[in-house]
């Protein structure tokens, strides 16, 4: 029981100090985390577009997290970021599903 | 659940022979026919003005003094003008340009391509070392509307050879696939919510599609063609446009043609 | 400037001519801009006048709201065959156009 207890203080001494990292170190994960999103959606996005799917949403998003990231909002940057990423690949799931779903639309 | 799914619309598509474009076509106008059985084939040809009569009686009052009159005029002048070598339109096409809108789109061995009438003018332009056309500009419409005019009364009878048989299919792909954010296919509100309404319009029957282009569309103030339709009606639906007489429009465009065969030319015509 | 046709129809129905006319003209109104940001200069038409015999039988005062190539119709109160019909315009630019039917 001692034993435990001991191991306990010691996790919790380690993890407290864990959470004491710099604040800066903080924002630079997150810009990272949010240009990596930003690549990732115009990624996929110019596939959506080599494809002939793309969305115009998924635009308008990328353009409001550039401008939300260069303005140092991070938070504002990384919604929207999230959401062209979702929209650039609904777009492109729209195109795998359409690859054989337009069949079923054909009268016969 | 997705592999499921999968198997099922394999399964559903079994029934589905590889369909020659003639059996396509008289699938695609007995939909409509049934559709609208109290609608002549023919009248598809004015679109939504086909399907409500007040629409009808206040866009017959306008086809007295149509507002492309104007581009027909300018147009007429245009075509008549010679390149700078001496060589005209005229030298181009057959029966010296008049009269021959109802043959595009066709399809060229040649270039193994779809050539529709935007893309002949500006190939004629090119071979007698003149810029091209913006193919959304004024001039390409004006050319254009007064060729259609010089075609009114005549019929589609496009040909699709076996090598045209994939730009058919995939002209057909794109007007049956789902696109943009609303996620909607052309047959989604042309075909099967045709004559329904679409916030304050009445949608149009894909039958009389190709019939009367380019259009003057009020919404346009000007006459333009069918591939700004496309991009239009493309960016309605939340999806990016593609280029006006891109691969993917011609396409879509010889596909549509080849299911308006038999149908009567009456461009240019106004739509609202 | 290049001509800027003023097109026009008239039928005689029961003693009234109803006139169509379709003039060509770009109406801007002077708030548009163009691609580079500039504005596009107001170009409009300020008055019209309809002549029937040569007499005035109407005149319109028009302005930014009539949109580009402008329809318009009429009607002119004892008019039988043979009567002349004159439709004129004149713009914010000072320029002007007119037109000229016979009824039949």
């Amino acid at each position: 029981m001692n034993n435990l207890m001991i191991l306990l203080v010691l996790t919790s001494t380690f993890a407290i100090s864990g959470c004491s990292e710099s604040q800066e170190s903080d924002v630079a994960a997150q810009g990272n985390e949010v240009q990596s999103l930003i690549d990732q959606a115009i990624a996929a996005d110019q596939l959506a577009r080599q494809r002939q799917h793309a969305w115009i949403i998924t635009d308008e998003l990328l353009q409001d997290a550039i401008t939300a990231q260069a303005a140092n909002n991070e938070v504002a940057a990384k919604v929207a970021a999230e959401r062209a990423l979702f929209t650039a690949n609904a777009a492109l799931a729209q195109a795998d599903k359409e690859q054989l779903a337009w069949r079923a639309r054909v009268p016969r | 659940m997705k592999f499921l799914l999968g198997v099922l619309i394999t399964l559903g598509n079994l029934g589905y022979a590889y369909a020659d474009p003639e059996s396509d076509r008289e699938a695609f106008v007995k939909f409509y026919a049934e559709r609208f059985s109290n609608v002549d084939m023919q009248d598809h040809k004015d679109g939504a003005y086909a399907l409500d009569k007040a629409k009808r009686a206040q866009w017959l009052e306008m086809e007295e003094f149509p507002p492309y009159e104007l581009a027909v005029d300018e147009g007429r002048a245009l075509f008549a003008v010679p390149f700078s070598n001496g060589e005209s339109y005229a030298s181009c096409f057959d029966h010296q340009g008049i009269g021959v809108k109802q043959q595009f789109p066709k399809f060229d061995m040649a270039s193994n391509s779809v050539i529709t009438l935007e893309l002949a003018v500006n190939q004629c332009r090119e071979a007698n070392n003149e810029p091209a056309l913006d193919y959304l500009g004024d001039e390409m419409s004006f050319i254009t509307a007064y060729m259609a005019f010089t075609s009114r009364g005549e019929h589609f009878d496009i040909q699709i050879p076996d090598a045209g048989l994939a730009a058919y299919e995939q002209g057909k792909q794109f007007f049956y696939e789902r696109r943009g954010k609303l996620d909607f296919a052309c047959s989604s509100c042309h075909m099967t919510a045709a004559g329904n309404l679409l916030r304050a319009e009445v949608l149009s029957a894909s039958v009389g599609h190709a019939t009367h282009w380019p259009a003057y569309r009020f919404k346009w103030e000007q006459v333009g063609g069918l591939h700004k339709r496309f991009i239009e009606c493309n960016e309605q639906v939340g999806a990016v446009g593609l280029a006006p007489q891109s691969e993917a429009y011609r396409n879509l465009e010889y596909f549509l043609t080849y299911m308006n065969n038999g149908m009567e030319l009456n461009g240019p015509a106004s739509r609202k | 400037m290049e001509s800027r046709p003023v097109k026009m129809r008239g039928k005689v129905v029961d003693g009234v001519a109803e006139i169509k006319v379709l003039m060509k003209h770009p109406m801007e109104t002077g708030t548009r801009r163009d691609d580079a940001g500039a504005v596009i200069p107001a170009e409009f038409i300020e008055q019209v006048t309809c002549e029937h015999n040569g007499n005035v039988v109407l005149t319109a005062d028009w302005g930014t709201s009539v949109s580009k190539n402008p329809y318009f119709a009429f009607k002119v109160k004892s008019a039988k065959s043979g009567d002349t019909v004159k439709v004129g315009w004149t713009d914010n630019l000072g320029n002007a156009s007119k037109g000229e039917i016979v009824l039949k």
